[in-house]
């Protein structure tokens, strides 16, 4: 069983994608699935920073990248 | 699910893969400052009666450095933190983070001086970029802050100047300088000796990964930028960020090994690499290495 999460990835300017992952997916398997480095962003559930090795809990998620040059 | 902090009942906001802990808010918050607070203890001991300069772009780790040093040391009545921030002439980019360390230093009650490179070097950052250059830009930027920085700390009387530089900088710098063979570099980037003319630096956020002071300024909600610069792009420094944040991923505790393997090779590296000789520009008289210092050089004055 796989599910559909939209992610708005902030990184200066917004973008947004809808991401298909498995049902027992977390927060680490989405960004592989993202090709993101984990140490780069914070991924937010409603506002608030989720530790990314819990399950993905929710079809609404945004990712900060926190982490770039300069 | 949600998963619980490792210290209380409450819900976890991040997992530190490194100390195999998850923590909550309190916990988090907790767990940076105690980092910080012994760095300082134990690298750059605080003395009586000292002024102390942070640099703050009004990116996340300055105003991170900024916002801790005040709530460590703002109750002092002896210490006077002051905010320095530099306006390089970066349009679409710095007229933004200026305001937002305006709005912090409004909000913590800290003096703020603002220098431009317009004021004091007589050229922007802007300029400079669209000229014939022999360096990137980082190098100029670099060089022309860090100047002023310097000369600024000294005409307020500051005893210390507090930068944001994270651990994630400290261990691209430290593999970088190994990469370069650059052992010069190396010892200078250990926690320095008192020289006159130049204003002590301090990094207490050297031991906080990048994403955590991220982290402890979202959920202080501290206003901060994080948008990039323009003009970033050191070719190797983000190659080096990619490979190092790879290895993190799949060995987590390599910035901090890197770290500390650096701190126990440096003092034996800096007796046997003696420090330059400290002379003054004899353009602008800035305390430097060789006759003419890197900004004057770098600004073609001879």
């Amino acid at each position: 069983m796989s599910r559909k999460v939209h992610i708005t990835i902030q990184a200066g300017e917004i973008s947004e994608q809808t991401v298909e992952i498995a049902e027992s997916a977390t927060y680490e398997d989405l960004l592989n699935t993202l090709d993101i480095n984990q140490e780069t962003v914070l991924v937010l559930n409603g506002g608030n920073a989720v530790p990314l090795d819990g399950a993905v809990s929710s079809d609404k998620l945004t990712i900060l990248r926190v982490v770039t040059g300069g | 699910m949600t998963i619980k902090c490792k210290k209380c009942n409450n819900e976890a906001i991040i997992f530190q893969k490194y100390s195999g802990m998850h923590l909550c808010k309190k916990h988090f918050v907790e767990d940076v400052e105690r980092k910080i607070k012994l760095t300082i203890r134990k690298e750059y001991s605080i003395r009586k009666n000292e002024v102390i300069a942070v640099a703050l772009s009004g990116g996340k780790d300055s105003s991170v450095a900024l916002y801790i040093m005040h709530k460590i040391l703002g109750n002092r009545p002896d210490i006077e933190i002051v905010a320095i921030s530099i306006d390089e002439g970066i349009h679409g980019y710095r007229p933004q983070s200026l305001e937002l360390a305006k709005s912090l230093t409004e909000m913590l009650g800290v003096r703020h001086v603002i220098k431009s490179f317009k004021d004091v070097h007589g050229v922007t950052m802007d300029e400079l970029a669209a000229m014939d250059r022999e360096k990137g830009t980082c190098s100029y930027c670099g060089v022309l802050r860090k100047n002023i920085l310097n000369k600024t700390a000294l005409e307020i009387g500051a005893t210390k100047l507090v930068t944001g530089h994270n651990l994630d900088d400290e261990a691209q710098t430290i593999l970088l300088n190994h990469f370069r063979g650059d052992m010069e570099r190396m010892v200078r980037l250990a926690p320095p000796a008192a020289v006159e003319g130049l204003v002590l630096r301090a990094k207490p956020l050297r031991n906080i990964p990048e994403k955590e002071v991220a982290l402890y300024a979202l959920v202080n909600s501290l206003p901060v930028d994080f948008s990039e610069c323009p003009y970033a792009g050191e070719a190797l420094r983000g190659e080096i960020r990619e490979l190092l944040n790879n290895f993190e991923t799949k060995h987590p505790g390599t910035k901090y090994s890197l770290l500390r393997g650096f701190d126990k090779l440096v003092g034996a590296l800096a007796k046997e690499m003696p420090p330059a000789k400290i002379e003054k520009c004899r353009i602008c008289g800035e305390t430097c290495t060789e006759d003419l210092c890197q900004a004057c050089k770098l600004l073609g004055r001879t």
